[in-house]
């Protein structure tokens, strides 16, 4: 695990450096491209300062962004984990569950985005229903893969046979049995709901990072677009390497006997 | 037969998986205190009336009558991964047990069996014979009427498996629960069982159901099973 840490920080920091040097010597244009580390500089005067700005205070676009992708996730890993669970007591709700993946899964999110505008108005429960239904679909289609691995693995059978109550069927046996690729889930879920916010925001709100994009491309201060740019990536880099970490160590639990 | 007075009572049971029949018309009672050791070629169907008996298959048609639940020990990672050995066992109490007593049964058996250093440890740090005796434990901990038992021996060393033949019949002398286990081995058939059956290709009857007396290897005998399964 600490090899695999220091590989990714290595890469990332490689990363940066080939284009720290490529803007020094000219091979990126560094209006459009500026330093990583004028941008991350940047990026730490942001976090640490409360410097209003023409479109407010940083603090509170991120202050936003961040109620939205976790007040989301929260509620897609819910619905995720009570369908998944559900579906492991019924062959009924699975095939339920199966039909709301296969239904939600190619629909193009950002599509819905305005009629979840009709329904909820400008404000925040557009834009977290946006990021519930783009994570539910992917998070589902994960967990329920858990759900078929540990019903061909023999578990659930051991769970019926043994004739456990339902609390301890799901508190033994479901819960840690899908976490693996309820982990995966919110590994990608989470990802994809960092786009789908960012689009969302860009259309219609008046705090949130997207916001704080539009207006810095609209101002042209290409080095805060790029400071905003590093951040939701290091957020997603973040998450990836939470998620991960939780799956395999829910995983290695679950090494086949 | 009285099916009051049986643990386990089958009746023209059918079973069918997709569009094939594996059982057909099957009958079978077992009485307490039976040890019944179930042969029967690949593919007749054995394991299939095992998942019937402990309600893990539907029954096209027929009835099965069991006093109580059924302890089962199936064929494959009869132990949840994510629990130690301990967990693995105490998961299998039932309601009308108080926690304290049902773990102290556990902790009772797992020394028997010379397992309690392994009490905390997770299915895959322990050996193979280890985790086939944890499952043999917690179906005799579910002090029910019935045991059944798919290939509970499967893949394990001559000596382990001698051990645990001599840990299973220790268990089954305190309550002597009807038992039903299949196996492919006409000697650990021969070692354990007070009855022999040997279930037809078709799954539709036996080919040999006749009592034993439980060690009991002599060739004649050994001899009349393995022309059975022919």
């Amino acid at each position: 695990m600490r090899a695999k840490s220091f590989s990714g920080v290595l890469t990332l920091v490689g990363i940066l450096v080939f284009a720290e040097l490529a803007c020094i010597v000219g091979l990126f244009e560094t209006r459009f491209f500026p330093r990583p580390s004028i941008a991350l500089g940047r990026l730490v005067e942001l976090l640490l300062s409360s410097e209003e700005t023409s479109s407010g205070r940083f603090h509170d676009h991120l202050k936003a962004s961040a109620i939205r992708l976790t007040s989301g996730i929260a509620l897609a890993s819910f619905f995720c984990l009570t369908f998944t669970i559900a579906a492991g007591f019924s062959t009924f709700t699975k095939r339920v569950a199966s039909v709301i993946v296969g239904f939600l899964y190619p629909l193009p999110k950002s599509a819905v985005f305005p009629l979840f505008l009709m329904i909820f108005g400008i404000g925040n429960h557009a834009h977290i229903a946006l990021i519930l239904i783009g994570s539910l679909a992917i998070m589902l289609a994960t967990t329920l893969a858990g759900l078929q691995r540990i019903e061909a693995s023999g578990y659930l059978e051991v769970a019926r046979v043994l004739r456990l109550p339902p609390v301890v069927r799901i508190r033994r046996v479901l819960v840690p049995g899908l976490m693996p690729e309820f982990m995966n889930g919110l590994k990608l879920g989470s990802s994809y709901g960092i786009v789908l916010l960012i689009v969302a925001e860009m259309i219609v709100t008046r705090h949130g990072l997207g916001v704080y994009l539009w207006a810095s491309w609209d101002q042209f201060k290409i080095v805060d677009l790029y400071a905003t740019f590093y951040l939701i990536s290091l957020t997603g880099l973040a998450v990836f390497g939470i998620f991960d970490f939780l799956a395999e160590r829910s995983m290695n639990s679950q090494r086949a006997v | 037969m009285n099916s009051m007075a049986s643990a386990l009572n089958a009746e023209r049971i059918n079973v069918d998986l997709g569009e094939k029949r594996i059982l057909s018309d099957l009958s079978l009672v077992l009485k307490p205190g039976e040890f019944v050791g179930l042969l029967g070629r690949s593919g007749s169907g054995k394991s299939t009336l095992l998942k019937a008996v402990v309600g893990e298959v539907k029954l096209a048609s027929g009835s099965i009558t069991i006093s109580g639940r059924p302890a089962y020990s199936p064929q494959r990672s009869p132990l949840l991964p994510w629990l130690t050995v301990i967990e693995n066992l105490e998961i299998a109490r039932p309601s009308s047990e108080t926690r304290d007593h049902f773990r102290k049964s556990a902790v009772d058996l797992l020394k028997q069996m010379d397992m309690l250093d392994a009490r905390d440890k997770k299915p895959h740090e322990i050996s193979g014979g280890m985790r086939s005796r944890a499952s043999v434990a917690r179906a005799f901990l579910m002090s029910s009427d019935l045991v059944v038992m798919d290939e509970p021996f499967l893949g394990l060393d001559a000596v382990t498996k001698k051990n645990l033949h001599e840990i299973t019949i220790t268990n089954w002398q305190t309550r002597k629960p009807a038992t039903l286990f299949v196996t492919h081995d006409i000697d650990e058939a021969l070692r354990l069982s007070n009855r022999l059956l040997v279930m037809n290709r078709e799954g539709s009857g036996w080919n040999l159901d006749i009592p034993h007396k439980p060690g009991d290897c002599s060739p004649a005998i050994s001899h009349r099973v393995y022309e059975a399964l022919r």
